[in-house]
């Protein structure tokens, strides 16, 4: 009786074992697979150049979080790409949630678009893992040359350049005009700076119980915190990346105590508590009249004309003469398995292109990255739209990091301590930087 | 007066009830009708909530339980912001769709436990049964893996194979074992004489006897796979596919007007309890089995 | 005889090979979904993995930063330990006292009404269920504060306050889970034959007396089967709190299941959510092995 049960029980081991291996086994095997598709394709793409002029269609696909059939941006840069280029088709697929997610697993699956849209926070850690394609090979020099400053630090990593820009987000300052005339106060000048913000955000604050406004908020998000530090002149990370830099930097320290008085000493913002209760959207507490200035990109924009909200906008306060302000740029990158790179190049030369960006900017999908482009319509269309151009001048970009995910999860949670006064500022940044130690380390 | 006393304590002998037990009765139905109260208010708080204008959600006083100015509106924004029909049909074909895969196999493998003889069958039942010790937290990460793997992101069998062979199963495979051995031998043995192979029997004898935990079995699984929330949220990206309870987490992101996330959660929750309503016999039955039951 | 054996012979194999057939999509199906996915889980945690890439071997190192170098996992340890704590003796006693109540009158049509009304909340998602109970718990415009309103009292911040939001929670789960432990106390007390309480009246028990010294011992196999089910379920908890609190604020109410679920969706720290995952199921395992033996010894009084 007793072999019974041991000889079933070896049978069913090797069972077990043999099907959780095969299961960890199979995505090298669907990789060798893609391998030889990927080469049976170049031969035949060799095969078809040298039938000249076949005229058949290339499809290329472009994965991206828009759709397609609601961007009027989109659809023009379609129009007049596919009119330049008649052998080319572009296919748009849109995953409309969760992106950057999907794509991985996506892509870890062997399903790798032509073309892909992506944040520039998630560049490095795509980078590092090689799944994109190194572009400097491919862009010639005065594509290179016509981009912003701030656009070429934030595709391009140790020299190899790997996304080229969709758009890029510099921020202003929102203004909520209707709070402003309610309360008497004058709208400050566009040489503001950071005390004249201060005297306003305090002059804004008022009230209690259902009539409590608020002078200023920033959503507890590392990119909103970062406007302000950028404003500083500061940083988040070390020159290397191995650790962050609040304990270190001055600049730094200097925005974080500003920002932890505008909490706890001049009491001018809601906590996200308050501020939640309008919605969970970032500007809904200034949407709904309660907030009177909040930092935001070009898109927030149409969101707040959509809702009818009066508002304007001002650079970003002035500190020791110069108006900082931190940039995001989206990206075109070329996955490192695409199948035919000089055809999706095209595809994102014109996208990050004078022209495509021309486009962008005129149908206000956000500021181009190349210099090239002509702003005078767009900034003809609103009285504030010249900050947006003028930021681009001086804008840094939104420091990015292969490990940034956890470093952010980590300093998110930090912070909603320091807001609440629950630390002091020199532990705050003591701990922030240990725990950096350990997240940010390249695997 | 005396004699009208008397009369009373006579009658409450005709009648077998004192004033006590009636009082008694009387806070008894009062404190349940409370806690009744307690139970079904937020259900309907929310579905009437749905129909009023956001202004009257926010402003108005919540104990105002009918809605002054009704209106669709928030049902329109609803299905304006996610294509919460295309969800409610999603949810709908997975809540039966899955459980019937979960009953074949479940019944299938309980059946051989059960009745049919063969080596290593009281290992493999310990280690199926055994795994419902183990929390679903630790094979969601490996699971989600094999399901990139399999290239199946996105794919409905993502979610009916870790449906099925899980430890969610596990319990139906026990359920539907404990039944089978209720069943009684005559009746099989009486078909193999007759010259039924055993899966003949399995078939038609068993199967059609074992209605009530077919019936229990399914409104379990249902109730379970509508309920479903990470392992969909992870693995389904098209909004088109998603099920009702991801596609509230979206909502929530999205829409900040309570009046329309109430509409939303209220769509959620009615179908159920339709269901639940009309096969409350098979939810509270379930209960009746020793050990575990389904979450 | 010969033939005898050989038929019998070869209708056992028959049976042995259709029993094989049968079980065997249950058998791979649970091989690599369940089976496997256990084994590779713990291969990961001993690996420090971003999904992106292959998976990098590091021993131990995961587990020993959990319990040295991890700011959080003991924090909200703490707070699991909290949910499990609360949740289990209230819904417990809530529960029991239900179902002693529901079974008073077990035959009539208004018990049986009262009892599909009570098992109601626990039937709906948690994720719906959660949206409604946020809306509740809203401190300016939700119920419960209205309500203390009405007495005079002002309600606290419910859910955004750090001290307020664990009990929150608490509420809102004791209400969802109540009427479902309720009815398998109550399939319990229908067990307990009449005759031990008409005895126990004639010996000059009263209500309370009989209550303790015959409801509850009577129920030692319901009350285990509960308690186990609910410690489960406590430490469980997760969609509740994604939805109303997303772990905070200031990560009071996030559990270990949340913190799992940040690690490795989030974070993308997959290596490091499988120790945890590791660490957080022997837990379990452990307190449920204590209350087999607790309840073992008490089975040889």
């Amino acid at each position: 009786m007793k072999r019974y049960y041991q000889n079933s029980l070896k049978l069913l081991l090797v069972l077990v074992l043999a099907f959780s291996f095969t299961a960890c086994s199979s995505d090298n095997s669907s990789k060798d697979a893609d391998r030889t598709t990927e080469e049976n394709e170049r031969t035949e793409d060799a095969a078809d150049s040298d039938i000249a002029e076949s005229k058949d269609k290339e499809t290329l696909k472009v994965y991206m979080w828009w759709d397609i059939t609601t961007s009027v941006g989109l659809q023009e840069m379609e129009k007049k790409f596919e009119a330049e280029n008649p052998d080319i088709n572009i296919e748009w697929v849109t995953i409309p949630s969760g992106y950057a997610d999907a794509m991985i697993t996506k892509l870890a699956a062997g399903e790798i678009p032509d073309v892909m849209m992506l944040a520039m926070d998630q560049v490095p850690r795509y980078a590092e893992a090689g799944m994109l394609m190194p572009l400097n090979d491919l862009a010639p020099k005065e594509y290179v040359d016509s981009l912003y400053d701030v656009v070429k630090e934030a595709t391009t990593i140790d020299g190899t350049m790997y996304a080229a820009a969709r758009d890029v987000t510099p921020k202003v300052m929102y203004i909520n005009t209707k709070m402003f005339e309610d309360a008497g106060v004058k709208i400050p000048e566009d040489t503001w700076t950071i005390d004249d913000f201060l005297e306003a955000a305090q002059q804004l604050t008022k009230g209690s119980g259902a009539d409590k406004q608020w002078g200023y908020y920033w959503a507890n998000y590392a990119d909103q915190t970062y406007a302000l530090i950028a404003a500083f002149g500061g940083n988040m990370y070390s020159e290397d990346g191995t650790t962050s830099v609040f304990s270190t930097d001055p600049k730094t320290q200097e925005a974080m105590k500003f920002m932890y008085d505008l909490y706890n000493t001049y009491k001018v913002c809601p906590s996200g508590v308050e501020a939640k209760q309008f919605g969970d959207k970032e500007m809904a507490a200034f949407m709904a009249n309660k907030v009177a200035m909040q930092i935001g990109g070009l898109s927030q924009a149409g969101n707040l004309a959509a809702t009818g909200v009066e508002f304007t906008a001002l650079p970003i306060p002035y500190l020791d003469g110069v108006s900082q302000t931190s940039s995001f740029v989206n990206t075109w990158v070329i996955p490192n398995k695409a199948k035919n790179p000089e055809a999706s190049w095209k595809v994102v030369e014109f996208l990050s292109g004078k022209e495509g960006q021309q486009i962008a900017l005129d149908t206000n999908m956000g500021l181009p990255a190349s210099k090239d482009v002509d702003t005078t319509g767009f900034i003809n269309a609103a009285p504030y739209n010249k900050y947006f151009v003028q930021a681009l001048e001086t804008a840094v970009p939104y420091p990015t990091h292969a490990n940034a995910a956890a470093f952010q999860t980590m300093f998110v949670k930090e912070c909603e301590y320091l807001w609440a006064g629950e630390y002091s500022l020199e532990e705050f940044a003591n701990t922030v930087d240990e725990q950096s130690k350990s997240l940010l380390k390249a695997d | 007066m005396k004699e009208k006393v008397n009369n009373l304590k006579s009658n409450r002998h005709k009648f077998g009830m004192s004033y006590r037990n009636k009082t008694t009765n009387r806070i008894y139905h009062i404190l349940m009708i409370l806690l009744s109260i307690i139970m079904v208010y937020p259900f309907l708080w929310s579905l009437f909530s749905s129909f009023k204008p956001v202004s009257e959600l926010y402003s108005g006083n919540p104990l105002n339980f009918i809605p002054q100015n009704p209106t669709i509106e928030n049902y329109e924004r609803l299905f304006e912001i996610l294509p919460f029909d295309r969800m409610l049909l999603n949810s709908i074909f997975l809540s039966v769709v899955i459980p019937i895969g979960m009953i074949v196999v479940s019944s299938i493998t309980a059946y051989a436990l059960a009745r049919l003889d063969f080596k290593g069958k009281n290992v493999i039942f310990i280690l199926l049964i055994a795994v419902m010790m183990v929390p679903s937290h630790v094979t969601t990460i490996p699971n989600y893996k094999t399901i990139i793997d399999l290239n199946l992101t996105n794919s409905y069998w993502a979610l009916f194979l870790t449906s099925v062979f899980t430890a969610t199963n596990s319990f139906n495979i026990f359920f539907f074992r404990q039944y089978f051995l209720t069943i009684p031998k005559d009746l099989e043995n009486a078909a193999v004489i007759d010259g039924c192979s055993k899966f003949r029997v399995f078939l038609q004898i068993i199967m059609p006897n074992s209605k009530p935990a077919i019936a229990t079995t399914a409104i379990l699984s249902f109730r379970s796979v509508w309920n479903q929330f990470l392992f969909p949220m992870l693995v389904i990206s098209d909004y088109d596919k998603l099920p009702l309870t991801v596609g509230l987490k979206y909502l929530k992101e999205w829409e900040p007007n309570w009046a329309v996330l109430l509409a939303g959660s209220s769509l959620s929750i009615v179908p159920i309890v339709i269901i639940y309503l009309i096969f409350q016999k098979y939810f509270l039955q379930s209960n009746l089995t020793s050990g575990f039951g389904g979450t | 005889m010969i033939r005898t054996t050989r038929k019998k012979y070869s209708l056992k194999a028959k049976e042995a090979r259709l029993g094989w057939l049968f079980v065997l999509p249950a058998l791979i199906g649970f091989s690599i979904f369940t089976f496997g996915a256990i084994i590779r889980s713990l291969y990961y945690s001993f690996t420090d993995w971003d999904l992106l890439t292959k998976p990098k071997f590091v021993g131990l190192k995961n587990y020993i930063d959990i319990f040295t170098n991890d700011k959080y996992f003991y924090q909200y340890m703490g707070n699991t330990l909290f949910f499990v704590i609360t949740l289990v003796p209230i819904v417990l006693v809530f529960s029991l006292l239900l179902a002693v109540l529901i079974n008073k009158k077990s035959k009539g049509l208004s018990s049986k009404i009262y009892r599909v009304i009570l098992f109601l909340p626990s039937i709906t998602s948690t994720i719906a269920v959660s949206m409604v109970w946020m809306w509740i718990f809203n401190p300016n415009m939700g119920l419960i504060n209205n309500i203390l309103g009405l007495f005079g009292l002002k309600g606290p911040n419910w859910l955004n306050d750090p001290s307020w939001a664990k009990p929150a929670l608490v509420i809102m789960r004791v209400w969802q889970m109540s009427g479902y432990y309720m009815i398998m106390f109550l399939t319990g007390l229908q067990t307990i034959p009449g005759g031990l309480y008409e005895a126990a009246k004639i010996d000059g028990a009263n209500k309370a007396q009989s209550f303790f010294r015959i409801t509850i011992p009577m129920l030692a196999n319901t009350t285990f089967a509960v308690v186990i089910m609910l410690v489960v379920e406590a430490f469980n908890m997760f969609e509740s709190i994604f939805i109303m609190t997303s772990g905070g604020p200031l990560g009071s109410t996030s559990t270990m299941m949340y913190y799992i679920y940040e690690k490795s969706f989030i974070e993308y720290k997959m290596g490091y959510a499988s120790a945890l995952s590791w660490i957080f199921f022997i837990i379990i395992f452990i307190i449920t092995l204590i209350q087999y033996k607790f309840r073992n010894e008490r089975e040889g009084e």
